[in-house]
């Protein structure tokens, strides 16, 4: 009798395990690892990689960026990574944005020439993949338009002519975790910008807001660009 | 008999003219307006969005649009929940949707990027509003300006 309910119960036991195996890998998701930093909480806003201005109008930037999982202190608002068509403070962008506990969304931002700024919230996308994101200035007369792996997602108004381009990691308090860690960087990839008519690699000017935050290029910035959080590993 | 004529050609006209309305575009059933108190439909307008009255009713409750809401800012206070048809012409695909939209305060009195580079302090956000799917429950989109 007792013989009979321990093999019931390595039974069971196997099935248990036997499940939790099978379940186990299908549900796993990859997830790049956060880092809380451990700085201050300073509510100051921090930029990590390039800018262009090439002369004459933008006509768009695009990128691979990959949809990175930073740290996002508590009681702060967002950590994103973008491409962006500017004229001064006036701008364009589209890329990735989380918000405190994993909160993740595809976002388009615009301001209109009155400096007011308009935002959308879209779907997010995966973790760890890299996603195109495209600014376009005029290619629908008289609006910007967005674009995630090709296809338009969103066109708002053109209220002002961009000549610079830009793609950038942001943060909005020292304690956030800048997108990327010195083991496991956050990248930009086939980087381009359209002035004069055409596409071109994007050839950046590099710039960090703060120390911590570093950037480099692996084809002597041409089309690539990485950015990390040197506080943190991954 | 005259009166028979007189009304006959009445309907005929208007028959005619209702066709080449329609026919044109003119005359669209379309609900009016929703007003709410989170923004304006001029500022709406300007996202290329508009709120209409529900032509419908929802499958999805109420509340759990509003579950939806707070999961995903549990810091954020509601600040109205309507029910309206919402289309978007900006966004690709357009969308026309019954929809639950819940307007939130964020303790945070920024939400907006601060680009470009090297930055700039901003506008408070005037409103926030995500729109969950009425028969679904489905995320649509956010809107938020400032």
């Amino acid at each position: 009798m007792f013989e009979r309910r321990l093999s019931a119960r390595r039974i069971l036991l196997a099935l248990v395990v036997s499940t939790i195996a099978a379940i186990g890998p299908a549900t796993s998701v990859p997830v790049l690892a956060k880092c809380d930093p451990g700085r201050a909480d300073d509510g100051r806003y921090y930029f990590d990689g390039w800018y262009k201005t090439p002369g004459g109008t933008v006509g768009g930037v695009g990128s691979n960026i990959v949809n990175y999982s930073p740290w996002v202190h508590v009681t702060d608002d967002s950590v994103s990574a973008w491409t962006m068509t500017a004229n001064g403070s006036l701008y364009a962008q589209v890329g990735w944005l989380e918000f405190p506990g994993s909160v993740r969304y595809t976002f388009t931002e615009y301001t209109t020439s009155d400096h007011n700024w308009h935002r959308k919230y879209f779907g997010a996308y995966p973790l760890g993949a890299s996603t195109r994101y495209t600014t376009l200035y005029g290619n629908t007369a008289g609006y910007f338009t967005f674009l995630v792996n090709g296809g338009q997602i969103d066109k708002e108004p053109a209220q002002f002519v961009p000549n610079n381009g830009q793609n950038y990691g942001e943060i909005h308090t020292y304690d956030d975790q800048m997108p990327g860690g010195y083991n496991l960087h956050e990248t930009f990839r086939n980087t381009q910008i359209y002035y004069s008519g055409a596409w071109h690699a994007f050839q950046g000017t590099g710039y960090t807001s703060a120390a911590p935050f570093h950037y480099s290029t692996n084809d002597s910035g041409q089309y690539n660009l990485d950015i990390w959080d040197g506080a943190c590993a991954s | 008999m005259n009166k028979r004529i007189l009304v006959a050609s009445i309907v005929v006209v208007g028959a005619l003219l209702a066709t080449i309305w329609i026919g044109n575009g003119l005359v669209v059933a379309q609900a009016p307006i929703l007003p709410i108190q989170s923004a304006s439909a001029a500022d709406l307008a300007l996202q290329g969005v508009v709120l209409r009255q529900p032509g419908s009713t929802a499958t999805v409750a109420r509340t759990q649009a509003v579950a939806a809401a707070q999961a995903r800012f549990p810091r954020a206070q509601i600040r109205e929940v309507f029910l309206a048809q919402l289309a978007d012409t900006n966004t690709q695909p357009n969308i026309d949707l019954l929809c639950w939209g819940v307007s939130l305060v964020l303790p945070a009195n920024e939400i907006q990027t601060k680009g470009p580079m090297p930055g700039l302090s901003r506008s408070a956000p005037k409103y926030l509003i995500f729109f969950f799917d009425a028969h679904t429950g489905a995320f649509v989109e956010g809107i938020s300006a400032g």
